[in-house]
């Protein structure tokens, strides 16, 4: 029997690995199957490749990270657009609305199944200045990854700066930039609290990934194969969920120096935080409404005519937003 | 999944292609798309677009064009030749007197220029006609030549680093840092090499250099500016984390057309010239790094890594059991392959037996470089020789193979002391990226 | 040394006399290129650093420009012949063999050539079939890099084709002239070039 090929993200720096990994070595040994694990890196693979290489079958089950891999359909980053969600919570509540049209448009346009949607973790500003508010953005250089996120730091009258991961911790250090956004535990693991002071722990987003299956590899599945690897991607999902909401809070322990932090995946710093006001929880909303939401629309409207009205029905509904 | 027994049988395989004279292009492609449709799927060979383009768009690769643009338009600009007349200023006194000059300037100009064979011409352009008025035996005036061009990948910038950080992912500014030390220890051993020479065989450097007045050359230290000045652009604009590695490549570009232009050299046919230069060393580098990221992929899904990290694991081989193993190795690769294919080729399958091995990935990016710098050096297959012998045009090329005998055997000491003294390579890093 | 890489081809190819200028065409473009993003990186090297802006892309367009600077050069290394051979036992070889294995060298290259741009092909088809656009503050249309590129490789492996069938032709009638035409680049070649290259330098020598 073939094996399965599974493309997954990186072991080294994933905090998710003894998750996804514990869920392989249960269909290994509940479904009889050898799996292949490759990872991105370790390939030389792009992550915004993801849809491609799960269309083509080049793997059977790939680990994708939807902002990057919605560079081949705009409409997958209606799952988790920058200020509609400001918790794990309500970000929780936004994909399960999402997740079915989600699902159909992916078998649509690419082939391939969604067996499980979850978070890195909230994604949360950390400087090296003193920040209480948004209002303290005003005036920073402040690392953007994405379209959205820059249109919404350049609202908040920050200046966005793109680089990559590995060059956040320098230009932090050297005041190349004063703010980077990423979720706690990689701060954490990154080392950001060495060059940064102040945790803004608003959330922008929450840095969604999914599992997709090859739709052809699923079909050849028999219905009491599909319904095992279901159950062992759910669970996975499930695990992955709670993984995320544990290892931000442990991260965030850590980094303000507070006793709980385990002192295990995360080393503790002495960052001060700042506590989240209503008012910028509003605000996030409303430039989220303002400006990403249309921008959003009018994007994912070339390829997927609708796409709008489909959002408001879902997730639009689910968070009390609307595209107008 | 293939074993050790496999790997090693698509290894030959590749080397023999490489023997029969096949681009190194071809025949490193053609070898992963064998083990890609024996052992895997067409699928895979299917995915050779996305592969070749995801391995091109790659930023910090475009640091291979730019330094190679920097370095033509520096040797166009004279800097070079006056670099090396201010430099002779001062290490004539020396014993060994003007051979003392040959690596002082390939050393600094190997700090601006990131291609051994570019330091190589432009050293042997620039210093044969002054050997050629002076009393120096041929053999060592050629073997020290050759040996300063080879500080030239190792001294950062270096294609080569670039290179070995791309296929490994490892931080180029890391490499940078850890190439510092080693390619300052590698100089001086060559100088003493030099030393060493004029004390054993004074017949071979007869020649007593006549000093300029000290006023003459004071003024002419002003020509070690246009390197230092680049140099200085280059390291400290990372350092102080005001550019990228690509970025730093970028403004030294830029700040080499001033220097150009002061010495009335800048214009579009000179340009033109450097261009066409760049295309060329940058279209060889780059479908040869196409070839091998495919590779690297295809023994990425083949279970390479793991079957080999094991079989050395299982092997007991101590570190330094490891390590003078594959030294050996790349010596004697090193003897009929130029560096780039002798990388590319090797690196895929050696890097991960490394890791496995505990081996700190940014030291063995100094030592896989610092073979590379061997192989360029030993004939019969020595692009630096070659280059140093077609500047020359008199003599035999056997002449400058004998001469580099001792500068080799100064690289072999050099090879000892990186393995025996890693600390060489991996303080710097370490004090500079301390976390 | 533009007239030197200019005697390198002039080996008495006809092939290669008519496809060298626009192959150099293309890698001067490049060349230009390559200056013009050195300007615009110290821009944002210095807006970033003093004036608080940053052009946002910079990176991005830089990845690009790899891919197509390379590309497009790939056609000038080829009718210079400096794409990377290992020519050290070749050389010791008698001279129909190393006929074979010369236009064997170039026919698996054209086939290379011919692959990697179907394979090419395939990657822009399904961006423009996805109207893939990349994910950052610029939002690049993929399809422009990306067409630029194959283009680059589309060049190459046509005039490899014309090499390798002229080189197969070149196998059946004139032997020698294959060795001669197709073989690694002959130190003689090379000596002009950096012969050439010095009288050049040595010109200009104040
Ligand atoms: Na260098
Ligand atoms: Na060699």
């Amino acid at each position: 029997q073939a094996p399965v090929r599974w493309l997954s993200q990186s072991q080294a720096v994933s905090t998710q690995f003894p998750v996804e990994n514990a869920a392989m070595e249960r269909i290994t040994s509940g479904l009889n199957v050898r799996i292949e694990r490759s990872e991105f890196q370790g390939l030389g693979i792009a992550m915004a490749d993801a849809l491609r290489l799960v269309r083509a079958g080049t793997f059977d089950v790939v680990s994708a990270q939807i902002g990057l891999a919605s560079r081949d359909d705009p409409f997958l980053e209606g799952i988790d657009l920058i200020g509609v969600s400001t918790d794990l919570e309500e970000l929780r509540g936004a994909v399960n609305a999402f997740r079915e049209v989600f699902d159909n448009r992916i078998q649509q346009r690419f082939g391939a199944k969604v067996v499980a949607i979850w978070p890195f973790g909230s994604q949360v500003f950390f400087c090296s200045q003193p920040i209480r508010t948004l209002d303290d953005l005003r005036g920073q250089r402040v690392r953007s990854f994405t379209a959205s996120m820059s249109q919404l730091l350049e609202r908040l009258g920050a200046t966005p700066v793109t680089l990559s991961f590995p060059e956040v911790y320098p230009a932090l250090q050297r005041g190349v930039a004063s703010c980077g956004i990423t979720s706690p535990t990689s701060a954490n693991t990154g080392k950001w609290p060495e060059v940064t002071t102040h945790l803004l722990p608003l959330s922008v987003s929450g840095a969604v990934q999914a599992h997709l299956v090859n739709l052809a590899w699923w079909n050849r599945q028999t219905p009491a194969q599909r319904e095992a690897y279901m159950a062992q991607f759910t669970r996975m999902e499930n695990d992955l969920w709670e993984l995320a909401r544990t290892t931000n809070e442990d991260a965030t322990n850590c980094s303000l120096g507070r006793p709980e932090c385990l002192r295990q995946a995360h080393q503790p710093f002495s960052m001060t935080l700042a506590t989240v006001s209503e008012a910028d929880k509003t605000r996030l909303r409303r430039i989220s409404e303002e400006v990403i939401l249309s921008e959003w629309a009018a994007r994912c409207n070339r390829a997927y005519p609708g796409c709008a009205q489909v959002w408001n029905d879902t997730v639009g509904r689910a968070r009390g937003m609307a595209i107008r | 999944m293939i074993g050790v027994g496999e790997t090693a049988i698509g290894f030959c395989l590749l080397v023999g292609l490489l023997f029969l004279g096949l681009h190194v292009a071809t025949a490193m492609f053609a070898i992963a798309a064998l083990g890609a449709v024996l052992y895997l799927s067409p699928a895979l060979v299917a995915a050779a677009g996305m592969q070749f383009w995801g391995a091109m768009e790659d930023y910090v690769l475009l640091s291979i064009p730019l330094y190679i643009l920097l370095g033509e338009i520096l040797v166009r600009s004279g800097s070079t030749d006056r670099l090396y007349q201010s430099l002779s200023d001062w290490l004539n006194p020396l014993p060994g007197g003007l051979l003392h000059t040959n690596v002082g300037a390939s050393a600094i100009f190997s700090a601006v220029s990131g291609s051994s064979v570019a330091t190589a011409a432009t050293i042997a352009t620039v210093a044969l006609p002054s050997f050629r008025k002076r009393q120096y035996d041929d053999r060592i005036v050629l073997g020290s030549i050759a040996a300063g061009a080879s500080l030239g990948n190792l001294i950062p910038p270096g294609i080569a680093l670039i290179v070995y950080g791309a296929l490994t992912n490892t931080s180029v500014g890391q490499l940078y840092a850890a190439a510092v030390i080693p390619g300052i220890v590698m100089t001086l051993l060559f100088m003493a090499t030099i030393i060493v020479l004029a004390w054993a065989r004074p017949d071979w450097v007869r020649q007593k250099e006549v000093l300029d007045p000290l006023m003459v050359r004071l003024k002419r230290l002003v020509d070690l500016l246009p390197p230092l000045i680049i140099f200085t652009i280059i390291m400290g604009s990372i350092y102080t984390g005001w550019a990228t590695v690509t970025e730093s490549a970028a403004l030294a570009v830029v700040a080499a057309l001033p220097i150009a232009a002061l010495y009335g050299r800048l214009n579009v046919a000179m340009l033109h010239e450097c261009f066409i230069a760049t295309a060329q060393l940058t279209a060889m580098s780059m479908l040869v790094l196409a070839a091998a990221f495919y590779l690297n992929f295809v023994l990425g899904l083949l279970g390479v890594t793991p079957a080999l990290g094991k079989f050395v694991v299982d092997l007991g081989a101590s570190r330094i059991e490891l390590l003078i193993a594959l030294a050996v190795f790349y010596l004697l690769l090193g003897v009929f392959f130029e560096s780039l294919p002798m990388m590319v080729g090797t690196v895929p399958i050696v890097f991960p037996v490394v890791v496995a091995a505990g081996i700190d990935p940014i030291w063995f990016g100094v030592f896989m470089v610092l073979m590379c710098e061997v192989s360029l050096l030993s004939p019969p297959v020595g692009m630096t020789l070659y280059v140093i012998q077609a500047v020359r045009r008199e003599g035999t090329i056997a002449q400058v193979f004998a001469g580099t005998i001792p500068f080799f055997a100064a690289m072999v000491l050099m090879t000892v002391l990186l393995i025996a003294i890693p600390e060489m390579a991996l303080w710097l890093p370490r004090l500079m990226y301390a976390p | 040394m533009g007239n030197a890489w200019g005697q390198a081809m002039n080996d008495g190819n006809p092939l290669t006399r008519v496809l060298g200028p626009p192959a150099r065409l293309l890698a001067l473009a490049g060349g230009w290129w390559l200056l013009f993003l050195s300007f615009v990186t110290c821009f944002e090297i210095i807006g970033r650093k003093l004036l608080g802006f940053s052009l946002q892309g910079i990176d991005e367009v830089g990845g690009y420009t790899t891919a197509v600077v390379s590309s497009l050069a790939f056609a000038w290394a080829l009718v210079t012949k400096s794409h990377t051979r290992v020519d050290f036992l070749l050389a010791h070889m008698p001279e129909w063999l190393r006929a074979f294995l010369n236009a064997l060298a170039y026919a698996l290259l054209a086939g290379f050539g011919v692959f990697a741009s179907l394979r090419g092909w395939a990657v822009l088809e399904e961006t423009i079939e996805f109207d893939a656009h990349a994910i950052t503050p610029l939002g690049t249309p993929l399809w422009i890099p990306q067409s630029l590129w194959l283009a680059g490789i589309v060049v190459f492996a046509a005039i490899a084709v014309l090499l390798a069938l002229h080189a197969a032709w070149l196998l059946v009638t004139d032997r020698r002239r294959v060795n001669q035409l197709y073989g690694p680049m002959t130190l003689d070649e090379e000596v002009a070039i950096e012969a050439s290259a010095i009288a050049k330098r040595q010109e200009g020598t104040p």
